[in-house]
């Protein structure tokens, strides 16, 4: 599982699966103010980005892995 | 050998048995699209396992079968009797380059290189029919669209102008330094998610672009009602990247992108084409040329020159791809090869001057379009079908397909003989209980003796039984090779045949199953060469045009019958005593009185050959007496019927298994004999006064009919009297030999007993006369008879 | 973890090298003579992270194979990759269209295998 659940932050480690999107997009229906910390995420499946984009969370850490973090960088601040 | 080679060898045996066996049903049920498709899967699929190995021969030639089975399932190209021939000749040479990788001991599989030319003989010959095919339907081709990325829209308006003026300002010098940079829009369609595909991480593997952007294709919807499966993603890029390395990243998916290669904004009459070789590149390739040139001149012949020549020819493909032209690989490779046979440079040298001669007339201009396949330029060299059959390696009927026993036989081999020893052994408790009761006076140990015997004998039986079990094979392993042999034999004489096998399953041991194999073709061949006419003759005979040949085997108690009839003319008990009588294979008298069915029974006489001319299917002088030794060889029986004009039907009747004899146990001379039973008609008493001497042969009158007689003794070399019993009767053991009888005088006839026969050995090996020995329940040794050999 | 491939192909041969080469760049292998076995197999719990599948093949082909594969429950997103011949453009565009993410052209190289499969597997 890459992601991990504190009170309004969701923290995700390593991949972030085609699958963990559904559980990103119920987690942010449910908290809308919800952060979310990439920092441990080494690559997160398009749906998870798309999950990002439309819901535009704050991302209280970019990830460590610094072409990731350019992309979603790209994909968030528009 | 290495594990993946021998499963390699082991699987391509049996897919090309099987392509076999489809190729002949296709022929009979042509449009059979089931069929159709499991042989070209089959042949695909060997194909593709040898493209595993460095197997390039095996490979082309089942590249070419391939192509052909293909255009044939699409229905571009009829299966016919030309596509069936080439491609059991394909696949004939195919098994000889795995027979050849077979028996090397190689790790890796041999150089098969010297078949070079077949192989391109043959994939030229399956080419041809698809290129015939093709000139004459050039619509339903469906070939391979060349691997054009899809048409990117025009780029109509460059989007750069939208830019940040930085950015425009960074692209236009990266443009004008020479870096090839390209617009990339990517949108993956939207069930993308739903083929696997995760398209952030291919854009990820692109490398830094030089600008970026990720928006979506239409505005993101309330969060509650988002799907996040429905992929609305675009990502666009300016990546330092080639076009054609952007189409090779996304060549799964061309129709969702779009890449534009980007210009420099002063325009350049650059071309998309590509550009001539410069002078540069022109002048060495000239001067690599002539240093090749030089080397191949050389005229020693040092103990490299193999690996020399190689690397000419190596220097060569490269020298010519550098100018762009692509070489005849085959041809390059063909001419070093002879080169390395011959131990000269002239082949090569001879190459060389060719390739530039062609090269003359290109190069002024522009060098060939680079890509172009060798296959194009290598010519199939007509579209018309090779008159000649080739001929490649063993065909299968030369050989046994297949290895169904895969435990070594000598493994088997090794438990038959130790149950026999077994079985043996065993019987010597009876005696040994016999022996406590009679000498001993221990009744009650006697019965205890006879108790265990009584479980020894039944494990010891069942064992015999399972151990002749592993040895028993389908009489299909020597039907198999039937289907082809009878079509190619049929082909070759103009004849229309039918064959048709029925009990293939039939089991027997596998030396019967062996032994059978040499007799039945032989028998086959005869029937096709002499016994089924012309279709011309047939229909003037008022029968169907094809005729029929059929194969039967069955188990009948504990012998395997096969049975071989046709539908041909049958023999003419007539004609049949002409030749034996201009053969001197009979006298005068004979001619007169011997029955048609003692006439027909004359062929299997040695010398015999009814054919007008010795043909070379069944010729070469090899009669029917052959056929009938082998078979008698392994205790079988042969009978033959024909009906002039009718047919012909042969009946070979063999034990199922040559493990156990039984065999009469005789008295002649105070020694023992056996004789194996299925040669014993009879036992007979007769009185030393029923025995006459007609011609100087003792002969006797048995149910009105006359028996010649012989004494044992006699074919012993003997000089001793028979001992007629105390009513002054001999013992008579009346023998088979083919459809006569005849009577052995022994002193004494006696119980029948189960044996396991071994053939005699050493020294003895070369006694005629005798089947072999085996040991008896107290340990002694019996001779066993053989009666033909005897005579 | 390593990752898990199934590998169907009817040819042993094939299943062979494949196996060898994938297990070789670390991956666990899962094999599979055809369709129907391959489809059992993952009915079986077997979850793998891609799948590597021949088209021809008996029983259950691998366009009903890549068809039946995408709907069973844990499969929807996992890669497919077809394996084909360079003749078989028709075929590999049902492939794709039916749920395949990609296709090798046999025979395949252990290196390109393993580059085509970094391709289209995350993480890999």
């Amino acid at each position: 599982m890459a992601l991990e659940f504190k009170k309004v932050t969701a923290v995700v480690s390593e991949q972030m699966t085609v699958e963990d999107a559904e559980i990103l997009l119920d987690w942010l229906i449910k908290h809308p103010r919800g952060r979310i910390n990439l920092s441990a995420c080494t690559h997160l499946h398009a749906a998870n980005l798309q999950v990002l984009m439309a819901a535009r969370p704050r991302i209280s850490a970019w990830p460590r892995h610094a072409p990731l973090a350019a992309w979603i960088k790209a994909a968030l601040t528009p | 050998m290495n594990p993946l080679l021998d499963q390699f060898i082991t699987e391509g045996r049996d897919i090309l048995q099987t392509i076999g066996e489809r190729l002949l049903q296709l022929e009979d049920t042509p449009d059979d699209s089931a069929l159709m498709g499991e042989l070209f899967r089959l042949v695909h699929t060997l194909k593709g396992n040898s493209g595993l190995f460095d197997l390039p021969e095996m490979t082309r030639v089942l590249h070419a079968a391939e192509d052909l089975m293909d255009a044939v399932r699409d229905g571009r190209r009829p299966f016919d009797r030309p596509v069936a021939d080439r491609l059991l000749e394909a696949m004939d040479f195919v098994l000889a380059l795995i027979d050849e990788i077979g028996d090397s001991a190689e790790a890796a599989p041999p150089n098969t290189a010297r078949h070079a030319n077949d192989a391109l003989e043959l994939a030229n010959a399956l080419r041809g029919l698809l290129a015939a095919a093709q000139a004459t339907t050039p619509t339903a081709t469906e070939t391979e669209p060349a691997a054009t990325p899809a048409p990117s829209p025009a780029p109509a308006a460059m989007p750069l102008e939208a830019l940040p003026s930085r950015i425009q300002q960074e692209l236009t010098q990266r443009l004008e330094a020479g870096e090839p940079l390209c617009w990339l829009t990517y949108e993956p369609e939207e069930e993308c998610f739903f083929k696997g595909e995760d398209p952030f991480h291919q854009i990820l593997q692109l490398g830094e672009p030089c600008w970026r952007r990720v928006s979506s294709r239409e505005d993101w919807p309330p969060l509650a009602e988002l799907d996040a499966y429905r992929c609305i993603l675009r990502f666009e890029a300016i990546l330092n990247t080639p076009a054609e390395a952007l189409h090779e990243h996304f060549r799964y998916i061309p129709e969702q992108v779009r890449i534009i290669p980007l210009q420099p904004p002063a325009p350049t009459s650059a071309s998309s084409s590509e550009p001539p070789p410069d002078a540069e590149t022109t002048w060495s390739f000239n001067v690599v040329l002539e240093a090749q040139r030089e080397i191949l001149g050389l005229t020693d012949n040092p103990p490299w020159l193999s690996g020399r020549l190689r690397a000419v020819a190596t220097t060569l493909e490269a020298a010519f791809a550098s100018i762009g032209q692509v070489v005849e690989r085959d041809a390059l490779e063909q001419a070093l090869h002879s080169a390395d046979a011959s131990h000269s440079s002239q082949p090569l040298l001879n190459w060389l001057d060719e390739q530039q001669r062609r090269g003359d007339t290109q190069l002024p201009t522009a060098a060939s379009p680079p890509g172009a396949p060798a296959e194009d330029i290598a010519p199939p060299p007509e579209a018309q079908e090779p008159q000649e059959p080739i001929k490649f390696g063993r065909r299968a009927e030369d050989r046994l397909a297949g290895h169904t026993l895969k435990v070594d036989q000598a493994k088997v081999d090794r438990l038959m003989n130790l149950i026999g020893e077994m079985v043996v052994t065993k019987n010597a408790l009876p005696y040994l209980a016999n022996r406590a009761e009679e000498v001993f006076g221990t009744r009650e140990l006697a019965r205890e003796i006879k108790a265990q015997y009584g479980i020894i004998n039944r494990i010891a039986e069942e064992m015999q039984d399972a151990i002749m079990q592993i040895r028993m094979m389908p009489v299909s392993f020597v039907l198999q090779r039937f289907p082809r042999l009878v079509r190619d034999t049929a082909r070759k004489l103009g004849k229309e045949v039918r064959l048709v096998m029925e009990g293939e399953s039939t089991e027997a041991d596998k030396n019967i199953i062996e032994a059978l194999a040499d007799p039945l073709v032989h028998i086959v061949r005869n029937s096709l060469d002499h016994g089924l006419e012309s279709p011309a003759e047939r229909s003037a005979a008022g029968k169907p045009t094809e005729g029929r040949l059929t194969i039967s085997a069955r188990q009948e108690s504990d012998r395997v019958v096969i049975e071989i009839s046709d539908d041909g003319r049958g023999i003419d008990p007539d004609r049949i005593r002409r030749k034996a009588y201009e053969r001197g294979l009979i006298g005068e008298p004979e001619l007169e009185r011997l029955t048609d069915q003692e006439a027909i029974n004359l062929v299997f006489a040695a010398g015999f050959s009814t054919a007008e001319q010795v043909s070379d299917l069944s010729g070469r002088g090899v009669g029917m007496d052959v056929v009938r030794n082998a078979i008698a060889c392994v205790n079988g029986a042969v009978e033959l019927h024909s009906q002039l004009g009718q047919g012909t039907r042969l009946r070979l009747s063999l034990p199922l298994s040559m493990a156990v004899t039984n065999v009469m146990i005789i008295e002649s001379a105070g020694q023992r004999f056996g004789v194996p039973m299925d040669r014993v008609a009879e036992t007979v008493r007769v009185a030393r006064n029923d025995i006459r001497t007609i011609k100087r042969r003792l002969t006797t009158v048995l149910r009105g009919r006359l028996v010649p007689l012989v004494t044992l003794n006699d074919l012993l070399a003997l000089t001793i009297e028979q001992v007629p019993n105390d009513d002054d009767e001999f013992a008579v053991l009346v023998v088979r030999i083919g459809a006569d009888h005849l009577g052995i005088i022994v002193d004494d006839c006696r119980e029948t007993v189960d044996i396991i026969l071994k053939p005699l050995g050493g020294v003895l090996a070369g006694l005629g006369g005798y089947a072999g020995s085996a040991l008896l329940g107290d340990g002694s040794v019996l001779l066993v008879l053989n009666p033909r050999e005897l005579l | 973890m390593s990752k898990t491939i199934l590998v169907v192909d009817d040819s042993a041969t094939m299943v062979m090298s494949l196996k060898a080469s994938l297990e070789i760049a670390g991956f666990t292998v899962e094999t599979a003579g055809d369709g129907v076995q391959a489809i059992s197999k993952l009915k079986s719990g077997i979850k793998p992270d891609l799948i590597l599948t021949d088209i021809n093949m008996p029983n259950m082909g691998g366009i009903d194979f890549i068809r039946n594969a995408r709907a069973l429950p844990g499969m929807r997103f996992t890669p497919i990759l077809a394996l084909t011949t360079e003749s078989q453009q028709a075929k590999r565009d049902e492939a794709k269209k039916l749920g395949a993410t990609g296709w090798l052209v046999k025979p395949v190289g252990g290196a390109d295998l393993i580059k085509v499969i970094k391709q289209v597997l995350p993480g890999a």
